[in-house]
């Protein structure tokens, strides 16, 4: 199962960062700034805040955080059922020998338009999970995750075991408040989307219906 | 005139007379071709096909202005190209084959070269026939329907007549005529851009002086158009195609004056044109530069891309261009939908 596990996270990760770039069209946008510009900015975005950050995340932060995550995880989760079978009914294959190329197309965008719906909105559920499992460290470690990083320095004359435990642990607790800034804009970002797209899919879908 | 085969491309769309959804050839095939209401496309196409057919396998197609018919010569023995008819491919939707068609109504005599005293009246109610290769695409799922046709020359050619031929075939009791537009898929358009020059620019327009004048010549010449033209001079100035838009915008600054107190710059002339030239096939394109913007339609000669024999392209070999042509460029250009595709 772990192995499985491990597999489909990997796999829902390279789904949902590539249905990122894919229009409905099924036309992938494979260029460098589709590729990495949203990406560095959010990076440069989350090591601003670190740097700023000097006690790490506050208190109430860490609460109201997680209670957000935990609403956007119990809604996006009933989306992503409810999606399934709605967004998308394959049309038969009498109807398709007959079908005209809109209703073609339709067909295309929305099966398209479900896929990118369930990776992204799948995906955003399991950072907002990450993210939580992140804070979680927070609540039970609290005053050593509240490490104020402009108190140490690097001294690379007098390197021993203390020495390398702390820039380890550091190193971890940098990376703990990279991770639950930049993952955190991520699920931003992938809510707006999916929101935004599923308003306008659905007006769409209605219109095509009333014409 | 010299023989030199040339390929032309003409899109057209169904033009229902009722408003709203655009009618595609399977609803055609419906409302005009009484088929059946559960009918697939293919079996749709299968009618347009028959509806295409119909008409010039059993008669003349005949145009009284143009002075031209199409038909298709069922005898084997006169018609070399019977073999190579036209026929549907019914999972593409499309048609490709050799028609026949030429002048008539024409005082022409038919005479043995090796004995001159052997002649006889063609007849004005006989036509002269020359074999052309079509290829059409009438698509059941889609409003727009494509046909490309060969010519040998201005006046070998039936080009005007085919064209008017879809145009009737595609009208009705709930269709107006189709109205096919020629156009040129974009590799062709971009083989002559790239060894195409500028070879001079017009600017034209109308003037209308209102002033009243005592001068009898002024007085005549109330309204009247103006032409500017503009050609690059000497050798190894020739101006790329390319560059167009720019020479365009040089121009446009210049101010031709109407009236001592009125100055009117190009760029409020009417109409601009361009005369662009391809060194390598010498062959010469206008384009009216406000309306067909970056689009244009030079002519396809298929001299280099077939075998030609005695100014006969090799039809087989022709059939495999359109093809070709037709699958990968022009199928992507008319059906913007088929790009789309499902991500598995």
């Amino acid at each position: 199962m772990q192995g499985k596990l491990i597999e489909y996270i990997i796999e829902l990760r390279q789904s949902a960062n590539s249905w990122e770039r894919t229009d409905i069209n099924g036309d992938e946008n494979t260029s460098l700034s589709a590729r990495f510009l949203k990406k560095s900015i959010f990076c440069i975005i989350a090591v601003v805040f670190i740097y700023k950050l000097n006690d790490g995340f506050p208190h109430f932060f860490v609460d109201f955080s997680s209670k957000t995550l935990a609403i956007i995880v119990g809604l996006f989760m009933t989306a992503i059922i409810f999606s399934f079978n709605k967004f998308y009914e394959p049309i038969s294959k009498e109807k398709k020998d007959k079908a005209d190329a809109t209703e073609k197309l339709n067909d295309t965008r929305d099966f398209n338009y479900a896929k990118q719906f369930a990776y992204i909105t799948s995906y955003n559920v399991v950072l907002c999970l990450f993210v939580l499992a992140a804070l979680s460290l927070n609540t039970l470690f609290e005053d050593k995750m509240n490490a104020n990083l402009h108190h140490y320095d690097f001294n690379l004359k007098n390197i021993d075991r203390h020495s390398t435990w702390l820039f380890l642990k550091l190193s971890f607790i940098t990376l703990q408040r990279f991770f639950v800034l930049y993952w955190m804009l991520r699920i931003l970002f992938s809510t707006l989307f999916s929101v935004s797209s599923m308003v306008k899919f659905m007006t769409t879908k209605l219109n095509r219906h009333n014409d | 005139m010299a023989s030199n085969p040339k390929l032309e491309f003409y899109k057209f769309e169904l033009n229902s007379t009722t408003n709203g959804k655009k009618k595609t050839f399977r609803d055609f095939a419906i409302e005009e071709l009484k088929a059946d209401k559960t009918a697939s496309n293919d079996e749709a196409f299968k009618l347009c096909f028959a509806h295409f057919i119909k008409t010039i396998e059993s008669k003349h197609a005949k145009s009284d202005k143009k002075k031209k018919t199409i038909t298709i010569i069922a005898n084997a023995k006169t018609n070399p190209y019977l073999s190579s008819k036209p026929a549907p491919n019914i999972k593409k939707h499309t048609i490709s084959g050799v028609i026949n068609g030429g002048p008539y109504d024409k005082d022409a005599i038919v005479s043995d070269i090796a004995d001159k005293e052997n002649n006889s009246i063609l007849g004005r109610n006989k036509s002269i026939l020359l074999p052309y290769f079509v290829f059409v695409y009438l698509p059941s799922d889609y409003h727009q329907g494509f046909f490309a046709i060969h010519s040998n020359s201005a006046a070998e050619s039936v080009t005007a007549i085919f064209r008017s031929y879809i145009s009737n075939l595609f009208s009705g009791k709930n269709y107006n005529k189709a109205i096919p537009e020629a156009f040129c898929p974009q590799s062709f358009q971009d083989e002559f851009r790239k060894g195409a020059t500028i070879k001079n620019l017009t600017f034209s327009t109308t003037i209308i002086d209102n002033s009243h004048s005592t001068d009898p010549i002024q007085s005549l010449l109330q309204e009247y158009s103006i032409k500017i033209e503009a050609t690059p001079k000497g050798k190894g100035r020739a101006i790329s195609i390319n560059k167009g838009q720019k020479v365009i915008d040089f121009f446009e600054q210049k101010i031709f004056k109407a009236k001592n107190d009125k100055e009117l710059p190009l760029n409020k002339f009417t109409k601009k044109s361009l005369v662009a030239e391809n060194d390598v096939t010498k062959k010469t394109k206008v384009f009216e530069w406000d309306k067909k913007d970056d689009d244009f339609v030079p002519t396809v000669l298929l001299t280099g891309r077939i075998k030609i024999k005695d100014g006969i392209p090799d039809f087989e070999e022709l059939k495999k261009l359109c093809t070709n042509v037709f699958e990968d460029e022009i199928l992507k250009e008319l059906r913007p939908d088929l790009n789309a595709r499902k991500v598995n």
